[in-house]
């Protein structure tokens, strides 16, 4: 019996058939699933319950197709009410002009680029996942991508909003790009906002050609899904009201045009898995080019608190650590809300992310201290004054002259929540409890929108002369436009979760134990597992034996 | 057939077959693959100590070999010395990369690099070699690092504003915290290692993980402020927050670049088949790839952000090394490391088969690496030649610089790393080249890219 010439049994399983005998219970004190196994020889189980391919397609498919339950309708509704916020607000300004919101001659930066940072840096979780991790063969990625791509997509629509509204006379918005108009005025080539622009569609567009292909055998599934139950209800098949439009033929027509015609031959699958190769490369160093572009837009100046050399990597670790937080508050409540969903998203896969916020968070600790101690080696007074009396001092520990920062409470609250938050990670218990990860991913949410505001605001409000110092304070505009952006990132991630799909199956099939040919069952797995391996790679053919003698 | 079949035991699918993989096949583990003979490489090691004792004898040699008298004298001993710390630091590179790959490779729990993390360990726990190549700083640090100077403390208002990190006694009691850290790290991680070596106790993995964990943490503050000390002071008037981010990209790159050379070493007499394959050179290769491209990013970062806002109290620091619009003798040598450390290499080491031959990933690790002494020598010897501070309003031709380039900087760079690598060849045999029981061994064995 091998994979080459398979018996019924092991046709049956390579097709996602069979359900595999139950798995031998791991000695795990807590889950009892092997999902939080301690044992080093032992890789944790990416998969639980004891599925098989067609069970996670029947989950995944099935919030599409029977709707993800009663809760997504009035949380639509209020999201989208929320995000309906936007529009007002936007309209507003535009009709009354940037006076509407708190901005003032010192402070000429403050929500709006704060937002703007705060979800372009959302907006890395995804790509990080999906293509770094692919690179570094992080199989636990596999069924959390999809939906952090996502997430990312509608961050990047939510953070591209903001440098188009704040410029004042928005129906300029277009000078952005380089395209001569009949002033013949160009753009200024050497400003980063420039390049900020085209880093950021850059981004934009790579990161929805990446979700969009990986969905593409997806799309494909659920077209040919729709199209056998047509066939089978025939006239019976349940229609679309008012319009009457049967609602599987307008799956399969959408689904259909979505898939490209994608019909899961080996070809296609060649073709594809080489591209997606190809994009996680070309996608990795975007991960890391936009955020440092962005940390440009400060750091190519020469104003205190902006202009430090550690930046762009220091940037690049705050968005990983804000977009692994924000993926983690979907995904957590996702869990709960989408039954089956445990199954694929395990306690492993919420306690790596759970450590990759704490290196990150350390991270950006290690920037905030190396930017203090430069500060202070440097020797400059006006930095110096920065960081001391414009971020750190609180007004009980002033000194005698009374000197404080206004903005010592933006400060610490960065601090507490992005470096001390994180720290209860130390403690296994702590990451792995859902509830606790939760809370400090909504902690480190919070801090990094702090942090953006820590970085614009408090550099920008006292300028070189005293005469020039002045503080910020938001108008409710401000507050409501940033409000707003939050129920349209959530109204997006709604609409994504009723009609995408949430988990690239193939992706998860393949980590699954069914995907391996050798596999014959839990206690079986010895028969050319390890002998196919020593005998393929040409150094190792003690084993040859054992291996496969069936030609193809 | 091979391709398809291999294709199919896919050995790492984080299932539970994997989880109860039955262990490694026992010839690849029999004592001559894994083991050196004792004594083995003696000829090697005695050229590479004796060619390394030889160099650190010449540099020393120096300025009396040099001769001159008062300024001139004093100048030569400032060269040697300064090639000296090149060596020091390209050495203590090495071995810091050494370290943190160690401490990565617990922390991730990685299974392919298992047959490759004993080398890691060896040379990481040859610490005590770098404060020996220490010492010298102390008895002759005061030609380098001009802040030692009590006088200078008087007149320089820079130095009296940050007289209370920058004074010899600070200087060298964070020395010593910095290799205690580093020496206990290194000892600590290798004797999990070696133990589990004998007693195939698992949960020696579990704690090396934990070790790792505030190990790392510790090692990145460390390693940080030690590029801060031993090199970002020599200019003790410039500044930059990401100089420890940059030191730490070229430590590791260099240590990867030395994995990479012991591994095909050790291949090349035979030992390690089936344990160390073209998939592990392969994946050697492509860290080796990351961290010339990570080196490339910090390095890009910090001299463009420099160059931009062009403030002149960070410039002069980029100016001195030939690095801004007016050219001087180090200009070259800028223009060298842009080319050679990342330009020229990325193409070819991105080529799939360039890190999958010993013959041309050996090629590439000695190619960087010796870019690497480069980038030390470029940070490190401006301090020598030339020797009057650059203003940004100095017109400074190539003409009227020199970089002083003499034997004594390739004898003071190439003898610390001489003596490292004959003292890692000697470590090579006196211990397992793989660690023998550890628990992901089997992953490592059958470790391949393309599943």
């Amino acid at each position: 019996m091998s994979a080459i010439n398979p018996d019924q049994t092991t046709a049956a399983r390579l097709a996602g058939m069979m359900r595999a005998p139950e798995p031998p219970r791991v000695d795990d004190p807590v889950t009892k699933d092997g999902s939080l196994v301690e044992d080093p020889a032992v890789r944790a189980p990416l998969v639980l319950g004891n599925r098989t391919f067609n069970d996670v397609t029947e989950t995944v498919c099935g919030y599409i197709e029977k709707g993800p339950g009663r809760w997504w309708m009035p949380a639509f509704g209020l999201a989208s009410s929320v995000a309906s916020i936007t529009g007002l607000m936007v309209g507003y300004l535009i009709i009354t002009g940037v006076g509407v919101w708190g901005l003032n001659n010192h402070v000429d930066w403050a929500w709006d680029i704060t937002n703007f940072v705060f979800w372009i840096g959302i907006g890395h979780a995804g790509t990080l996942i999906s293509a770094i991790l692919c690179l570094l063969k992080q199989k636990w990625r596999t069924s959390i991508n999809r939906a952090a791509e996502a997430m990312t997509i509608f961050a990047v629509v939510c953070a591209g909003m903001f440098p188009g509204i704040h410029i004042g006379r928005v129906w300029m918005a277009w000078m952005l790009f380089p395209i001569p108009n009949s002033n013949a005025i160009w753009p200024n080539f050497s400003s980063p906002l420039l390049w900020d622009v085209f880093a950021v569609s850059t981004y934009a567009t790579v990161s929805l050609l990446f979700w969009y292909m990986g969905m593409i055998p997806d799309f494909a599934t659920l077209r040919d899904r729709a199209a056998r139950r047509l066939m089978r209800q025939g006239d019976n098949a349940p229609t679309l009201p008012i319009v009457g439009v049967r609602v599987d033929q307008l799956r399969a027509l959408i689904y259909g045009a979505l898939s490209l015609g994608w019909r899961f031959s080996s070809r296609h699958w060649h073709t594809y898995e080489k591209a997606y190769l190809m994009l996680a490369g070309i996608s990795t160093p975007l991960v890391l080019s936009v955020h440092s572009i962005v940390s440009f837009d400060f750091a190519t100046s020469v104003i205190p608190g902006w202009h430090t050399t550690i930046f762009p990597p220091y940037f690049v670790a705050g968005a990983i650590f804000g977009g692994f937080a924000m993926v983690l508050l979907l995904l957590i409540p996702s869990r709960i809300l989408f039954p089956g969903m445990k199954d694929l998203i395990t306690l492993r896969h919420l306690e790596n992310m759970a450590k990759i916020i704490l290196t990150t968070g350390f991270m950006v600790g290690f920037a905030y201290a190396m930017e203090f101690f430069v500060a202070w080696y440097g020797a400059n007074a006006y930095e110096r004054d920065v960081f001391v009396y414009n971020r750190l001092m609180p007004p009980f520990l002033a000194g005698e002259d009374g000197k404080y920062a206004p903005y010592w409470w933006a400060y610490w609250t960065m601090i507490a929540c992005n470096v001390l938050s994180p720290q209860v990670f130390w403690i296994k218990s702590m990451r792995q409890s859902p509830l606790v990860i939760f809370i400090v991913a909504f902690l480190v949410t919070i801090g990094m929108w702090f942090e953006r505001f820590v970085i614009i605001v408090t550099s920008l409000h006292r300028a070189f002369v005293p005469g020039e110092w002045g503080m910020f304070y938001a108008s409710w505009v401000d507050i409501l436009t940033f409000v707003g952006s939050c129920g349209t990132f959530l109204t997006l991630y709604l609409l994504f979760t009723r009609f995408l799909p949430q988990f690239a199956m193939s992706e998860i099939k393949n980590v699954m134990p069914q995907a391996n040919p050798h596999w014959e069952g839990y206690g079986h797995h010895g028969h050319g597992h390890s002998a196919g391996g020593a005998a393929a790679g040409g150094h190792a053919t003690h084993h040859a034996p054992q291996a496969p003698k069936e030609g193809i | 057939m091979s391709q398809l079949t291999s294709h199919m035991s896919d050995s790492q699918s984080g299932d539970h077959a994997a989880a109860h993989a039955h262990g490694v096949d026992p010839a690849l583990l029999r004592h001559e693959n894994t083991h050196l003979p004792a004594g083995w490489g003696k000829g090697l090691m005695g050229l590479l100590g004796v060619a390394g004792v030889a160099c650190l004898g010449l540099t020393a040699a120096y300025p009396f070999v040099a001769g001159g008298e008062g300024e001139k004298a004093a100048k030569a001993a400032k060269h040697a010395m300064a090639s000296y710390h090149v060596g020091f630091i390209t050495a203590l590179g090495i071995m810091l990369g050494a370290l943190a790959f160690v401490l990565i490779m617990h922390l991730v729990k990685a299974g392919w690099s298992v047959t490759i993390r004993r080398q890691a360990e060896n040379l990481a726990s040859l610490m005590p070699l770098g404060v020996i190549f220490a010492l010298p700083i102390v008895f002759f640090g005061g030609k380098l690092f001009k802040w030692f100077d009590p006088a200078l403390a008087k007149t320089d208002t820079l130095l009296q504003a940050k007289s209370a990190f920058l004074n010899p006694t600070a200087f060298y009691a964070r020395l010593v915290v910095y290799f205690v850290v580093w020496c206990y790290l290194a000892f600590r991680l290798r004797g999990y290692s070696l133990t589990q070596d004998k007693t195939g106790e698992k949960s020696l993995s579990n704690k090396a993980s934990w070790t790792s964990a505030w190990g790392i943490l510790a090692f990145a503050l460390v390693t940080a402020f030690a590029g801060v000390d031993l090199l970002k002071t020599l200019d003790f008037h410039w500044f930059s927050t990401m100089f420890g981010v940059y030191f730490f990209a070229g430590c590791m790159l260099s240590a990867i670049a030395v994995l990479a050379l012991l591994m095909v070493l050790i291949r090349s007499s035979g030992k390690l088949e089936g344990l160390f394959t073209q998939e592990h050179s392969h994946d050697l290769g492509k860290l080796m790839l990351a961290f010339m491209v990570f080196w490339a990013y910090v390095a890009f970062s910090q001299y463009f952000l420099i160059w931009y806002a062009n403030i002149p109290e960070e410039t002069a620091w980029v100016l001195q090394r030939g690095g801004g619009s007016l050219t001087n003798a180090w200009t070259p040598v800028f223009w060298i490391l842009c080319i050679g450390h990342f330009l020229a290499p990325f193409p070819l080491l991105i080529i799939r088969k360039s890190k999958q031959s010993f013959t041309l990933i050996s090629l590439f690790a000695v190619w960087l690496l010796v870019m690497q002494i480069v980038d030390f020598f470029w940070i490190v010897r401006p301090m020598v030649y030339p020797d009057k501070y650059i203003a940004p309003n100095d017109v400074v031709t190539i003409s009227e610089t020199t970089l002083g380039l003499t034997w004594v900087d390739f004898t003071g760079a190439l003898g610390p790393v001489f003596i490292l690598l004959a003292a890692a060849i000697w470590k090579m045999s006196r211990v397992p080249l793989i660690p023998l029981k550890d628990p992901r061994l089997p992953e490592a064995a059958t470790h391949k890219n393309y599943v």
